[in-house]
């Protein structure tokens, strides 16, 4: 079995490997590294959200802003990170609430593959909003 | 082992006779304003794709976003994105090791309440008279 080596490991879970969850501190770490990420990012997208809505919100004007190639940059950075942490987020609060194995199986699989569907068609529009002519 | 014998034992913390304090509290309140937030990642997705392929669901949206229920929602958003966000700093900082006696834990509990309260006014207020 390939151990997952790490100085936040506990000494002894490098030792004998990943732990009960079988995963190591994957999940735990990338949490954390979302949560990073998006403390810029996320008030970047706040104060942009918050000008075009002092400019007046408009499509014309949300297509106009994406055309900026670091404001579809900044953009596609953090809703990648957004969907990401939050579905590392609900996993957390499906395991922890739903005791039931069935429902449970069904809500992790359902929010992992809505957030990953929700992404892709996020980036679609963001690419196509930054390509339009 | 019996399904009685399983559904008799005692559950824990005994919600019932539990005295809340900030610390708990602010606790629960990191978890449900998560839920709320990603709850709303579905809109901005949604905002996303409209702003793409469809100019007139986008103007839908912005009209729905001027209502009462709308801006009601819009504002706990607000706020529970201020609130998580600098909870989620709070917990950062407890991971690296700061920060953890009870006062300390008691005073960056008041801070992230009094931040989310000024940043959410200062938002709308921003967004409502400027």
């Amino acid at each position: 079995m390939q151990k997952h080596v790490s100085p936040l490991n506990h000494p002894l879970a490098n030792a004998r490997g990943k732990g009960a969850a079988k995963s190591g501190i994957g999940h735990w770490w990338l949490q954390r590294l979302t949560a990073i990420a998006m403390i810029p990012l996320a008030l970047w997208f706040v104060y942009s959200l918050l000008s075009m809505i002092t400019h007046g919100l408009s499509q014309i004007g949300v297509a106009l802003w994406l055309q900026v190639p670091a404001n579809a940059l900044l953009s596609l950075l953090f809703m990648v990170a957004l969907f990401w942490h939050a579905a590392l987020g609900l996993q957390v609060v499906i395991e922890d609430y739903v005791s039931c194995t069935c429902i449970k199986f069904g809500l992790l699989v359902g929010t992992k593959l809505g957030a990953f569907f929700a992404a892709v068609a996020t980036i679609l529009a963001i690419v196509k909003l930054h390509f339009a002519a | 082992m019996s399904i009685s014998v399983k559904s008799q034992r005692p559950l824990s913390p005994h919600l019932s006779i539990y005295k809340p304090q900030l610390t708990s509290i602010l606790s629960i309140m990191h978890r449900a304003t998560g839920v709320a937030l990603s709850i709303g990642t579905v809109l901005l997705a949604l905002w996303f794709w409209s702003a793409a392929y469809s100019p007139d669901c986008f103007a839908w949206l912005t009209a729905q976003a001027s209502g009462w229920f709308g801006r009601t929602l819009l504002l706990g958003w607000t706020a529970a994105f201020f609130y998580h966000l600098s909870n989620g700093i709070r917990h950062l900082l407890w991971d690296i090791g700061f920060g953890f006696t009870l006062p300390a834990v008691y005073r960056s509990g008041y801070t992230v309440l009094i931040l989310t309260i000024l940043m959410t006014g200062y938002i709308w207020c921003t967004a409502l008279y400027s």
